[in-house]
């Protein structure tokens, strides 16, 4: 009976308190979910977001450079090498030189301009630079005698020697007065213009990537400065003879001339 | 005593039935709404995962692409790079130099045309050497004397006589002003022609910064 009667108070007991059991059966087992679910997931989470907000600023970066170098490739980038190239030539380029020399000695107020003299050897110049393993900017030394008619003439080519596109760059100017004599021009003045121009030798291994290009968007302004400086090929270059007057004709005006 | 427990049992068994089940049943909805609420928890926050797990598998695609794109675009970089290089050095060269056309301006206007000068030299670094003849009064204008881009003048003046050669030296070596570093006599000299040279060294301090570049 006693047996009985004990059985009995624990199963009440035990049905008093089935409740507050499983409450904390319930709160165990939430924490153990929080602990071994939810915060592992809520850092996951945070870590995910972090690493899209990355991702996201590295592709903006990457598509915005992407679409710069397809614009640079369709578009500027011939323009550009065009323009530098011709300004600072990879090579000793006497030719651009020689123009722009003699583009100069036509300008207008100039009554003698010496005769281009580059030193003995400016041709091999590049390729003796080239076996020292010189690389970079070279440069090319020549002078200019110059008789103005006048001081305004006289700095008229000064100015324009400073916005050649090939780069002439004065190293020493000297501007002499002359003495008068009889029935010559009292207003001439003398120039003796000892001028540098560059050529650029390349370095083996140039660096490039984002950083170097994106670089150049700077220097877009630059370079359309540049484009405005002076050439002189349709001044010294004249047209090349077809010898046809029109092109469709069999015959040309020179070979009809000499028959 | 035993008739106490018996009437205890009895009236806990008339009370309990009515209030466990419903106690049994407030626990089965609170367990079961937990649960619910753990499931709908669990669940939302692992397809919340499971979403930004896929957009960086998305964005680590496209990343690959732009890369691809990029890299496709290699010989564009080369090129671009070797301009950025040429246009750097360009720069520099333009930003070195000299304003010719001004440090002559300077030279004729420094001393208001009191002196004819039959020949000016002009160096790269800012040494101006001029060789002038004197007209009148030597005056000294301030005004270009101290905003040129001369740093060093060799200034030689010719004179008639030793009494204007004594009066020219004077008068430079008067000549104060914000921007004048100093006036020297290096020497004097008597010509071929019977003239006096004296030499002056005058040294600016306010050589400004050239100003070529602006021709581009």
């Amino acid at each position: 009976m006693n047996l009985k009667t004990a059985t009995s108070d624990i199963q009440t007991t035990l049905r008093d308190y089935v409740g507050i059991m499983v409450f904390i059966t319930e709160g165990i087992i939430f924490i153990l979910l929080v602990v071994n679910f939810f915060v592992p997931t809520y850092q996951k989470i945070v870590a995910l977001r972090a690493e899209i907000s990355q991702k996201e600023t590295e592709l903006a970066s990457l598509s915005s450079y992407a679409n710069y170098l397809v614009e640079l490739a369709s578009s500027s980038l011939a323009v550009e090498e065009e323009i530098i190239n011709y300004a600072l030539p990879s090579e000793n380029d006497v030719v651009t030189l020689i123009v722009t020399y003699e583009g100069l000695a036509k300008m207008e107020g100039l009554e003698e301009v010496s005769p281009i003299s580059l030193a003995p050897g400016v041709l091999q110049q590049e390729k003796e630079a080239i076996e020292e393993g010189q690389t970079g900017v070279q440069q090319v030394l020549f002078a200019m005698e110059i008789k103005a008619e006048n001081e305004e003439a006289a700095d008229a080519i000064i100015q324009e020697i400073t916005n050649t596109s090939r780069i002439f760059d004065i190293l020493n100017l000297s501007w002499t007065v002359p003495e008068v004599q009889e029935g010559e021009n009292t207003e001439s003045v003398d120039l003796v213009i000892d001028l540098a121009t560059y050529y650029y030798i390349q370095p083996p291994n140039i660096v490039s990537g984002q950083a170097i290009v994106e670089q150049g968007q700077s220097q877009i302004e630059f370079i359309s400065k540049l484009q405005q400086a002076r050439r002189f090929e349709d001044l010294i270059l004249d047209g090349v003879e077809v010898g046809k007057e029109d092109l469709m004709e069999t015959t040309s005006t020179i070979s009809a001339t000499l028959q | 005593m035993g008739l106490k427990i018996n009437l205890l049992v009895n009236k806990k068994q008339k009370k309990r039935p009515a209030g466990r089940r419903a106690e049994g049943r407030t626990v089965l909805n609170v367990s079961v709404l937990f649960i619910i609420l753990l499931l709908l928890g669990a669940s939302g926050a692992y397809a919340y995962q499971f979403i930004l797990t896929k957009e960086v598998e998305l964005l680590d695609r496209e990343i690959i692409d732009q890369k691809a794109v990029i890299a496709s675009y290699n010989d564009v970089e080369e090129r671009k790079s070797v301009l950025v290089a040429k246009t750097n050095e360009i720069q520099r060269i333009y930003n070195e130099k000299f304003d010719y056309l001004k440090a002559i301006e300077d030279a004729q206007q420094l001393f208001g045309f009191s002196i004819a000068i039959e020949s000016i030299s002009i160096e790269k670094t800012g040494v101006v050497s001029v060789e002038a003849r004197k007209v009148s009064d030597i005056t000294f204008s301030q005004e270009q004397a101290f905003a040129t881009n001369i740093a060093e003048m060799n200034l030689t003046v010719i004179v008639p006589t030793s009494v204007e050669l004594e009066d020219t030296i004077d008068t430079l070596l008067g000549f104060e002003g914000q921007g004048l570093s100093s006036v020297i006599v290096t020497s004097t000299s008597l010509t071929e022609e019977g003239e006096y040279a004296v030499v002056f060294s005058i040294t600016f301090s306010s050589a400004s910064p050239d100003t070529d570049q602006q021709n581009l």
